[in-house]
């Protein structure tokens, strides 16, 4: 029963934090587009397409999760979207790049909306932590998945199916 | 037995949680071409920016006027401002604090604040314009209009430093209001490393945006 909650306001707690840092994407994706050009990873045609791109993941991740359907499925992808944001931070910062972060737009989550530091990496992590318990627990209550939470039946595994 | 905390990752060709991640990320794909299809191209890139001169400090405290009423600057043949970070030879016109601070000295560039405006309005470089980058092109096609700034006269744009997304915002608007790239500085050390500095700053409004 606990971990069905956790799992539910977690899932609930990912739905609204990627599904605001999406629509502030979306709403200014040019924005966007120097945020991430400014990483100077990927070029520049690359560039354009990430910063419609990965909004529009997190908006769709983001209300899968809300409504608890494909839960596991929308976790897996915003932890390796997380995943690969924690690997463009750290690269900035060995780089020596002073940047700002773009997450969530002019506002901040955990962190000061400046310049990215640790306490970006930080972040990340702990969102990523969240979607890990989604995806290897489920989505707990209140999900069109399992209204009811996991059950306790071993065939919960061919919940995806 | 006890029941495992995990369930598996599996492929499945009509379920499985992969295929619904790959199903995810394809469906963001399409609504992000029609998304993207849809919204007006405009050019991001600054063009590389070459022979960027600068003279040596000289006066300072000038009562500011519309760069209409001043004399443009004079050609100079001194050394080339070269960017001075090398991970970003794309932009090429961004500057370090010392050369902002050797143009504002020299009297040869205005300077364009691309902070929002109550940043701005706390503390800002010395007769800086404020531009807020989310109403860039507007505002830099209103002071050209107003005779504040001139393609015949150096732009210096910062905010908060580094190679913060503001300033390139404001350098495309003025490259789109017809700047030479060459004219277009970005200051490198932005108006955190200008305070420190303690070069002059001052407070309050915008200047260009009060009555006449």
């Amino acid at each position: 029963m606990f971990m069905n909650f956790s799992a539910m306001v977690l899932r609930l707690a990912l739905a609204v934090v990627f599904g605001f840092a999406a629509y502030v994407k979306l709403d200014n994706p040019q924005a966007f587009m120097l945020s991430i050009d400014a990483f100077d990873l990927v070029p520049e045609h690359v560039t354009k397409f990430l910063a419609f791109f990965m909004p529009w993941t997190e908006m769709v991740c983001a209300a899968l999760l809300l409504i608890g359907w494909r839960s596991r499925a929308a976790a897996l992808v915003l932890w390796g979207t997380l995943i690969v944001f924690i690997g463009a931070i750290i690269s900035a910062m060995y780089r020596d790049m002073v940047l700002k972060c773009g997450c969530f737009g002019e506002y901040g989550l955990m962190c000061e909306p400046g310049l990215i530091g640790w306490c970006n990496v930080l972040q990340n992590c702990l969102l990523a932590a969240a979607c890990v318990v989604v995806l290897f627990w489920g989505p707990g209550y209140l999900s069109v998945d399992e209204p009811g939470g996991r059950p306790k039946s071993s065939k919960a595994d061919d919940l995806d199916d | 037995m006890a029941e495992s905390w995990f369930r598996p990752l599996r492929f499945g060709p009509t379920g499985g949680i992969i295929t619904q991640a790959l199903s995810i990320i394809g469906l963001a794909a399409i609504a992000a071409t029609v998304h993207a299809a849809f919204t007006p191209e405009r050019k991001v890139w600054i063009d590389p920016a070459e022979g960027i001169t600068a003279r040596a400090p000289a006066t300072n405290g000038e009562v500011l006027q519309p760069a209409a009423e001043r004399k443009p600057p004079e050609p100079v043949a001194s050394d080339p401002i070269k960017s001075n970070d090398p991970s970003n030879e794309a932009l090429g016109s961004n500057i370090s604090g010392d050369q902002a601070f050797a143009l504002f000295a020299a009297g040869e560039a205005e300077f364009l604040d691309a902070r929002y405006a109550e940043d701005y309005e706390a503390g800002h470089i010395e007769n800086a314009m404020s531009v807020p980058y989310e109403d860039a092109a507007q505002r830099v096609i209103q002071l050209v209009a107003d005779g504040w700034i001139s393609p015949a006269r150096r732009v210096v744009v910062y905010c908060i430093g580094g190679l913060c997304n503001e300033s390139k915002f404001v350098v495309r608007a003025l490259l789109e209001a017809g700047f030479d790239p060459a004219m277009v500085h970005i200051d490198d050390g932005g108006y955190p490393a200008w305070e420190a500095s303690g070069h002059p700053t001052q407070t309050g409004p915008d200047f260009t945006q009060e009555t006449p």
